[in-house]
């Protein structure tokens, strides 16, 4: 256990305290969180004031705990999800893993403080997420001393069991899955085999039970909370926590607690187990030593431009390197591919957004306005969802500095970062437009006009990416998961993704939807689109001649 | 030729880590770069490469300033810096032909060159190998053959000859006095005193970011007769 602390304390150390000496940054590293405080702000009041709405509404019905259920719904899910991505990153590829390993440390003392370093990793989130709701709530139910006890309780615990979960999968498949030689290729195989699983497994067992319209009607008039009861979750802590908060239920509260440190047991022991049998070797890389025949050197050795040659390394790095794999291109291919088997599986037609979907006459002409922003929204979250130009200087680290060595121009190198972020996003893009052309019949010629809204989205938002990442490079990490994940950069493009998004829609009831305007609003994204691709020149060219690392 | 005038880089506006530094090396000269850790010589070789810029003055690389014309000036030398871990996940000849692409090398040319050196280095075998496969006197030997590949006038390197081995050091050493027998130029950082005695045809002694001598090894063995090289060297940069 003392090993256990010692190892957790330095780990958080370097994670999260590696603050540079130097004043200047660190007055510059304070106004950039309080500058993502303020930009997040609007959207967290929004969340606090529909809380309150929400609120008025389930009171009348004594349904008011459904507004603490959602939330920690919420929640697991979310910390579950990203607890895919992240434990790979952590426990298995990060640098300091072959180091451990030589050191004389229990698996059980190098998982436990890995585990607690992903927590806080998900503490961020957890408070971001649960802020705003809870203060909308706290200010209407004002409730007593033990809610607040029992709240901070379970907020600090409530990853626990998510990342158990996550990590018991990931760490299992580690271990157990030996069919591929070739061990590069086994660390992606298996990463992509964990997050089909955990897709899976939140795909059967979450949501709600299915009920009939009566007896639907029936809980809802029953009050006290009765909705709770169909909320089904996939990690059995959450229902007892849920209880505990809304009922203020001490009973159910140890419950949680029990469960909790029972999976966390659960979890430890299975570490002892597994854990090394998956780890040792895993940064191993395989090495042939074998020459390369005349063809293959050819081939290995013909002349490319130069803007081409480098965009082929970014790839090359980007996909070869498993934490930026799942980060950066992961996400493009598989959210499409959840969204599209969500759809054609008839799953949750009876949602609102899925009725209203089907309400549309797609074949109409008289939705081109629609298409087109749907086209635009599509191009610009697939283009914010991957971070590959919000984190392509980023990702460099201190190695940043042959970008400065090779004669090679600034804008150049720039063009040929955004274009692997832009290839990436066009494939992602593509993955969404065609099912969406496929299953609601659109007419080709208003695709056309959502394919040219999601290309000038596209390149709008993978420059502002660039813009973000050449304003504030996160240049000093020794994990490479700290560059994607452990990176604020990202707020500053997903922010105004979703404030686009919501904006657009909100707009279409005023403009007419005609021709005339949907020209007018592509004219004006090529006119936005030219700028900001000079203004990211000229950018490059400023902040590059003045980095030093 | 390497002409370095009274630059001067202070980071933080507190260490001051090069102060008014001036010397010129004349074509088919070798320059050991001696000091102490700490003493300045990976900032000046940043300045020389163009990843740092320096406070004051200015250096020119055959004639060309690399503030004011960076490209030109980049395209005349090769640098090697004291870590090599770097574009891990590229195959050595991919890094290779990187390198190969970005300095407009002919494919001809790249394909002898690459044969060559990696023939000469014994890294025929890795070629098709992840540089993360590649132990560190490897990786030092790849980004020195990725300088090689654009044959620069100029080259640059930091403490090449860590991490090599006796054949790889030796081969190394060939190169450089075969590159300045071409009448071209050679600079690098040592901390090997053996190394610069037996190679430089100068050395420049820096310490606290003040050159404190430079010029031949025999002049200034002659000033402290008697000594050993590790004595006068610790006696210069003890500042007595």
């Amino acid at each position: 256990m003392n090993k256990y602390f010692v190892l957790f304390k330095i780990m958080l150390k370097n994670t999260f305290n590696i603050i540079d000496t130097k004043d200047k940054k660190n007055v510059r590293r304070i106004l950039f969180v309080v500058f993502i405080v303020i930009a997040t702000a609007p959207s967290l009041v929004s969340f606090g004031f529909l809380t309150r709405g929400a609120l008025f509404m389930l009171l009348p019905i004594q349904q008011e705990g459904l507004v603490i259920s959602l939330l920690f719904l919420a929640l697991s899910t979310v910390i579950f999800f990203m607890a895919i991505f992240l434990v790979p990153a952590i426990y298995y590829f990060s640098k300091d893993s072959e180091t451990l390993l030589a050191l004389p440390l229990t698996p059980d003392a190098i998982v436990l403080s890995k585990f607690s370093l992903s927590m806080v990793y998900e503490y961020l989130t957890i408070f971001a997420i649960s802020i705003p709701i809870l203060a909308g709530y706290i200010s209407i139910m004002t409730p007593g001393l033990l809610f607040y006890l029992l709240l901070i309780v379970i907020l600090l615990t409530i990853a626990i069991v998510p990342l158990a979960f996550a990590g018991l999968i990931i760490m299992v498949i580690m271990a157990f899955v030996p069919f591929f030689k070739n061990r590069d290729f086994f660390n992606y195989a298996s990463g992509f085999l964990a997050l089909a699983f955990a897709i899976g497994i939140n795909y059967l067992m979450g949501g709600t039970a299915t009920l009939s319209q009566e007896s639907l009607i029936q809980l809802l008039n029953s009050g006290n909370n009765s909705l709770l009861t169909i909320m089904r979750f996939i990690f059995p802590n959450i229902p007892y926590a849920i209880n505990a908060l809304v009922n203020l239920n001490l009973v159910d509260f140890l419950i949680y607690l029990v469960i909790t440190a029972l999976i966390l047991f659960v979890f430890v022991f299975v570490s002892k187990l597994v854990y090394f049998k998956g780890v040792i070797g895993v940064n191993e890389t395989s090495a042939s030593r074998k020459n390369l025949n005349l063809k293959a050197y050819n081939k290995e050795t013909s002349s490319k431009g130069v803007v081409f040659s480098y965009f082929i390394k970014e790839m090359k790095l980007m996909i070869r390197t498993p934490v930026y794999l799942l980060n950066n291109i992961s996400t493009v291919v598989l959210i499409p591919i959840i969204l599209v088997v969500t759809f054609a599986s008839g799953l949750g037609s009876d949602d609102e957004i899925v009725a209203l979907i089907n309400k549309i006459d797609w074949s109409s002409g008289n939705i081109l306005m629609i298409v087109t922003f749907a086209g635009f929204v599509i191009g610009i979250m697939m283009s914010t969802m991957n971070l590959i130009t919000v984190t392509a200087l980023s990702r460099e680290g201190t190695k940043i500095y042959y970008m400065k060595l090779i004669p090679m121009s600034y804008v150049k190198q720039i063009q040929a970062k955004i274009l692997s972020g832009i290839v990436v996003s066009f494939v992602g893009i593509m993955f969404m437009l065609i099912p969406a052309w496929w299953f609601l019949s659109i007419k080709i010629h208003l695709m056309f006009f959502a394919f040219i809204a999601a290309m000038l989205g596209m390149i709008f938002m993978n420059y502002l990416g660039m813009i973000v990442d050449l304003v504030h490079p996160k240049l000093i990490w020794e994990q490479e998961t700290a560059a994607v994940k452990n990176n604020l950069n990202s707020v500053f493009t997903m922010v105004p993704a979703f404030a686009l998004s919501f904006g657009l829609f909100f707009l279409l009831q005023f403009i007419p939807n005609t021709l005339g305007s949907t020209l007018i609003f592509l004219v004006l994204l090529i006119v936005l689109d030219a700028w900001i691709i000079q203004f990211t020149h000229r950018l490059s060219i400023k902040q590059l001649h003045n980095l030093e690392i | 030729m390497i002409e370095i005038k009274n630059i001067s880089k202070t980071y933080n506006g507190k260490v001051k880590a090069v102060n008014h530094l001036s010397l010129t090396v004349e074509d088919g000269e070798i320059i050991g770069f001696i000091g102490p850790n700490g003493a300045g010589k990976t900032t000046t070789l940043k300045m020389m490469t163009g990843i740092l810029n320096p406070d004051e003055g200015e250096i020119l690389l055959n004639g060309i300033n690399i503030q004011h014309d960076p490209l030109e000036a980049k395209r005349q030398f090769g640098f090697v810096p004291d870590n090599p871990d770097i574009f891990l996940r590229l195959k050595g000849i991919e890094y290779l032909n990187f390198m190969a692409d970005i300095y407009d090398v002919k494919e001809e040319q790249r394909r002898e060159r690459i044969a060559h050196t990696a023939d000469t280095f014994e890294m025929t075998s890795a070629l098709n190998d992840t540089i993360l496969s590649y132990s560190h006197g490897m990786r030092q030997k790849i980004i020195m053959m990725g300088v090689l590949v654009h044959s620069p006038n100029i080259w640059i390197l930091d403490e090449p000859l860590t991490g090599l081995d006796p054949q790889a050091a030796y081969a190394l050493k060939e190169m450089m006095r075969e590159h300045v027998a071409q009448n071209k130029t050679v600079f690098f950082s040592t901390h090997v005193l053996e190394v610069a005695e037996k190679l430089c045809s100068k050395v420049a002694i820096i310490d606290k970011g003040e050159l404190f001598y430079f010029g031949p090894l025999d002049i200034l063995k002659q000033q402290y007769s008697g000594l050993s090289l590790e004595d006068i060297f610790l006696k210069v940069t003890s500042h007595e």
